[in-house]
This record gives structure tokens, sequence and C-alpha cells, in this order.
């Protein structure tokens, strides 16, 4: 028994066609992919180590040898960020996927079962959602103590609800349409039909959760190691770079902070661009 | 008397309201107090030992560990906790060796200021930025993008460029420390205040924008300007008031989430609020302090979701007759 495509199929996104006429998106999705070039291959650039104290030349603004400066323990600040790329990088790329799957996976359950299962998570969810996450993953640090994998699993299980939510309203939209009432009336089980009749039709909605819900755990990721209870010194890491440098930034030296916080935002900007434009696009086709 | 429909509806409504209003967020309140007990009574490390140091003798750890109830099954131990929360007894700090009520009694007041002085920033800011974004149409895109990068830009990150600019290169505010009272302390508050309130206007800002031009081009509001209503009150009676609605919600999220910024600012600021005390303390591992202020936040965010409910069936009277949100 084959398949009866009720609703077209899509096989790509169409995120060339979309990059092709908005330049801003198209500026933002290479952004990203310089960014994940520099975390895989970047290291290989750097003619210095991450950790390389070179007291002797500490503080030294930009220039041909140290093009984003040097630190106050003479680091070369380039180094250090194309090095910190990947632990930056890599938490929020963690809570991405295991808030977005846990977080699909409840939306679809909850919108297809309905009852009180659905108003049960609806209402313990709102009570996580009011949760500020970073506060959550000051509470798992607390409990397993600092570094990278508390605050990673307190944002993995905060960010599910923003998720959820959002998600579960999409797929309840989905539901009342009639390709789904043509699957279920020919017989299908719901979760063949919520899985390849309805998965395939939001699939840019998640994308474009997932591309958003990046940037905000790269935030909170940066400031848990910020306020000195996540990635430990001397690591490299953006958001401890940035309280590093704050000493430094007061003695009228800010390459260190500048380098790391225009890294944070600039990829921040870019993810939420990113995510926007998918989400508007999504809106648009669904 | 009960066949009275009238009747019968009051008494249905009366108790759905005392359900969602009271019952829910006080079993809410209890619910996450248990959670949160339980995972932090898994946190590792002894109190007796950091207490006695590791020389005492095995009767000596015995004995404080019975004083402390520490031999206690855990759910006893947080009935205990929890009755003496509630009379404002949250034990003794093991670092600083006093009540950690007294701990937190001068620390929520710097904590309170700064979050008031922000929400005033961040709701008048947001809402008249929002408001010209969603108005005045040459606007809309410049506001769009200044919101755009507003939000994308992290506390810590704004600290560390309003420190470099305005409390170093121009001196206008100071760096560290919370000062003395009055003129003072506003002084020495303001810099932490804006850097709260920047992300949190920039988001109330794209609220607003995009709530007050949804209205703009709804067909009532075309409606009321095409009978010749003056604008103004078309502004204030078919835009506004509709537009109210998410933009009341966001601000009060916006002041519930502030306290986690909080944190940030008051530890980057070297102010000695809740914030700066709840890094320091899980730092420390000083299990009562932590306790005792994430309970306090959980109270503050039920209480703040709980009226975010109230004002939205207030401003929608359409939500009334729904079995919570």
């Amino acid at each position: 028994m084959t398949d009866i495509a009720v609703a077209p199929r899509r096989r790509t996104l169409g995120l060339g066609r979309l990059a092709s006429v908005d330049p801003i998106f198209a500026v933002a999705l290479a952004v990203i992919g310089l960014l994940v070039l520099l975390a895989v291959v970047g290291p290989l650039l750097c003619p210095y180590g991450p950790d390389d104290v070179d007291i002797l030349n500490a503080n030294q603004p930009p220039s041909a040898v140290h093009w984003f400066g040097t630190d106050a323990l003479g680091r070369d600040v380039f180094t250090r960020i194309v090095y910190g790329a990947r632990l930056s990088l890599l938490g929020p790329a963690i809570v991405t996927v295991v808030a977005t799957v846990s977080g699909t996976a409840l939306a679809i359950t909850g919108a297809w079962r309905g009852g009180l299962l659905d108003r049960a998570m609806v209402r313990v969810l709102d009570v996580v959602f009011a949760f500020p996450a970073l506060l959550f993953a000051v509470l798992a640090v607390a409990v397993l103590g600092t570094g990278l994998v508390a605050p990673t699993i307190a944002l993995s299980i905060a960010y599910i609800p923003y998720i959820t939510r959002f998600l579960r309203s999409v797929a309840i939209g989905q539901r009342n349409l009639p390709y789904i009432d043509s699957a279920e009336l020919l017989g299908f089980p719901s979760m063949h039909v919520a899985r390849r009749h309805l998965l395939p039709n939001i699939r840019l909605f998640i994308i474009a959760q997932a591309t958003l819900t990046f940037g905000y755990a790269l935030i909170d990721l940066a400031a848990i190691s910020f306020i000195g209870l996540g990635v430990q010194p001397p690591a490299a890491e953006w958001g401890l770079m940035v309280g590093d440098g704050a000493a430094a930034l007061l003695n009228g030296y800010p390459w260190e902070v500048a380098a790391a916080g225009a890294f944070i935002v600039i990829v921040v900007v870019a993810f939420n661009i990113v995510g926007e434009r998918l989400t508007a696009l999504a809106e648009a086709r669904a | 008397m009960a066949s009275d429909p009238t009747r019968v509806r009051w008494v249905r409504r009366g108790r759905s309201h005392l359900t969602r209003w009271v019952i829910v967020p006080l079993v809410t309140i209890l619910a996450a107090s248990l959670v949160l007990y339980l995972a932090l009574s898994l946190a590792p490390g002894d109190p007796v030992v950091a207490i006695l140091g590791d020389k005492a003798t095995a009767a000596q750890y015995a004995a404080l560990r019975h004083q402390l109830g520490l031999d206690q099954p855990v759910l006893i131990r947080y009935v205990h906790w929890l009755g003496g929360a509630v009379h404002g007894d949250f034990g003794d700090s093991l670092l600083y060796r006093q009540s950690v009520a007294s701990l937190l009694g001068p620390r929520i007041g710097i904590t309170l200021s700064i979050a008031f002085y922000a929400a005033v920033i961040f709701v008048t800011a947001g809402v008249l930025l929002g408001i010209l974004g969603g108005m005045v149409r040459r606007l809309s895109a410049p506001v769009a993008a200044v919101s755009g990068i507003g939000v994308a830009v992290p506390v810590f990150v704004a600290i560390q460029v309003l420190v470099a600019v305005f409390a170093v290169n121009l001196g206008w505010f100071p760096v560290l420390g919370a000062g003395d009272g009055g003129l003072d302390r506003l002084h020495h508050l303001t810099l932490p205040a804006i850097t709260l309130a920047i992300g949190w206007s920039a988001y109330i800002a794209q609220v607003t924008r995009s709530a007050v031009a949804e209205q703009r081009r709804s067909p009532h509001v075309e409606t009321a300007r095409g009978r010749g209503l003056d604008s103004a009150w078309v502004f204030r009676h078919h835009i506004l008031r509709n537009a109210a609605i998410p933009i009341v919600t966001v601000s009060a999220l916006a002041v519930a989430g502030m306290f986690a910024g909080a944190v940030v600012v008051e530890y980057a600021f070297g102010l000695g609020g809740l914030g700066s005390l709840l890094v320091s303390s899980v730092g420390s591992k000083d299990y009562n302090v932590v306790l005792a202020i994430f309970l306090i936040l959980l109270i503050v965010f039920v209480v703040v979701t709980t009226v975010i409910d109230l004002v939205q069936v207030w401003l929608d009277p359409r939500l009334r007759e729904r079995q919570g949100p």
C-alpha cells in the first residue's frame, strides 16, 4: 500500500530561493556557515595555542601579528575566539537538538491525544515556562557542580516548553486541515498520520524554532560562564572571555571583551534573523 | 434553591475562580518547592563535615547530624523546612554562620530597587518605541532593526559596553557598589538598571510594534476611522485597548524574567543583592541560602503568572469562561 499524497510534498525546503530574494537572510546564513567552518577547521589557521601565555605582550591592540589583540596574560585573542567557538557552540547545539526533539514529540502527542493529558501538559509547561531558563541552569549547577554539563542539561529541559507551546498550536491548526482528515478516514493509525503526513508539513516550523532556540541557548550558556558557574578558566569560551576581560577593560584595554562580545552578538543576531525568516516563510506556506 | 439556574452557575463560577487563582497557584508552589528541595538534597557535600571540618569524631558528627535533623528522611526534612519557611525561618547559612533570614533582609531591598528601576525603564522605553514603530510607517523598519539587535545583546555584553562608555570613558557613573541610599543609591543603580532593561525594552518594543500595527490594519479600526472618529480617540479606545493584552502580558513576564538578568547584573556590578548572593552561595555550596532564594523566586513567578492571568481576563472578558490558560 502506498501513501496517498493529499498535501503537496516538498523535497527541499526552498531556502536557496529565499536566500536569493532576501539578502539579509543570505548574509545571516553565510555567517552561520562560516562560523561552523571556523569551529571545525579554524584552529589549523592559528599560529598560537589558546593557552600560550606571553606576559610581555599583554593587552596588545589588534595588529598584523595579533589580529584581535592579546588579553591580560598576553594570549592571542583571535586564537582563543576560534578555539572558544567549539565550546561556545557545542552546548547550544546539544540544547537545541534535545529540546527540539522532545518539544516536537510532546507537541504532537498533546495535539493528537487532547483531553486530560494535553491539559495537564499545558499546565506543567506553563509553570516551567515562567521560570527563567538561566535560573534553572543556576539550580542545576547547585546540584551537579560547575561546568558545561549541568547548565546544558538544565537548558535542554527549560527550553522544551517554548518549543512545545508553539508547535502544539501549529499542530492543532494542521489537524483541522483536509489532508489529515483524509488520511485518518483512510484508516491510517494516528501515529502514522502524525509521522508521515503532519511532520513533513510542519518541519519548517520545527527548524525555525530550533534556530531561535540555538541563539537563546548560546546567550544563557555564555551568561552562566560569565558569572563563573559554567566553563572554568583557563578554557577558552566566549562568555568566560567577556567576564575575564572586564578588569582589562577598566584599565582601558577592551580587546578581549570587544572580540568575544562582538562574536556573541553577531552569531545570535544571525540565528535570530534566520529563525524569524523561516517562521515567516513557514507561516506564508501554511 | 439549588434548582435556580443562575445560582448554580454563580456557585460553579465562584468555585472555578477560587481554583484558578488561589488553589492552583498554591499547589504549584508546593509541588515546585518539593522538587526544589529534593533536587538540592541530591547535591554532593555533607553540611556536617562543612561545619565541623574533617577532624571531628564520629560521635560529634552524629550528634550534629541529629541536632540539624539530617538523620531524618528527606520528606520529613522538607516538611520541617517548609514549616520554618512559612514563618520566615530558612535555617542558618553555613558560610556566614548567621540565619539566612538576616542575610536576605538587607539584600532584598537592593534587588527590588534594581528590578523596579529597570521595570520603569523598560516599560516606558519599550512601549513608547513600539507605539512609534507601529503607528508611524517611516519608523517601522528602524524600530524593528534596533529592537532586533537589542534582544540579541546579552545582558553581560551590554554591561561591558555601558561600563566602558559611561563609567570608564565619560566617568558619569560608578562601576561598583550600590551607594549609600537616597540619590547616591539612584546614581549607583542607574547603569545596572539600564543594562538590565535593554533586552526587555527591545522585546517589549517588538511585541508592541506588531500588536499596534496589527490592530491599526484591522477592520474594526478602519470602521471606526471610516465613521469619522477622532484619530486620538481611535488610538486610545480601539488600537491601544486591544493591543494592551499582549503588551501587558509580556511586560509582566519581563518583570519575572528580569530576576534572571538581575543575577548577572548584580554579579557584574558587585551589588549585594539576592542575585549575587545566589551566585556566591551556589559556588560555596551554602544550600540553605540557595534554597531560600529559589523559594522566593518561585513564589514571585507563580504570583506574577497568576496576576497576568487575572489582568488578561480583566482586559479581555472573552477569556472569563475559560478553564485556566
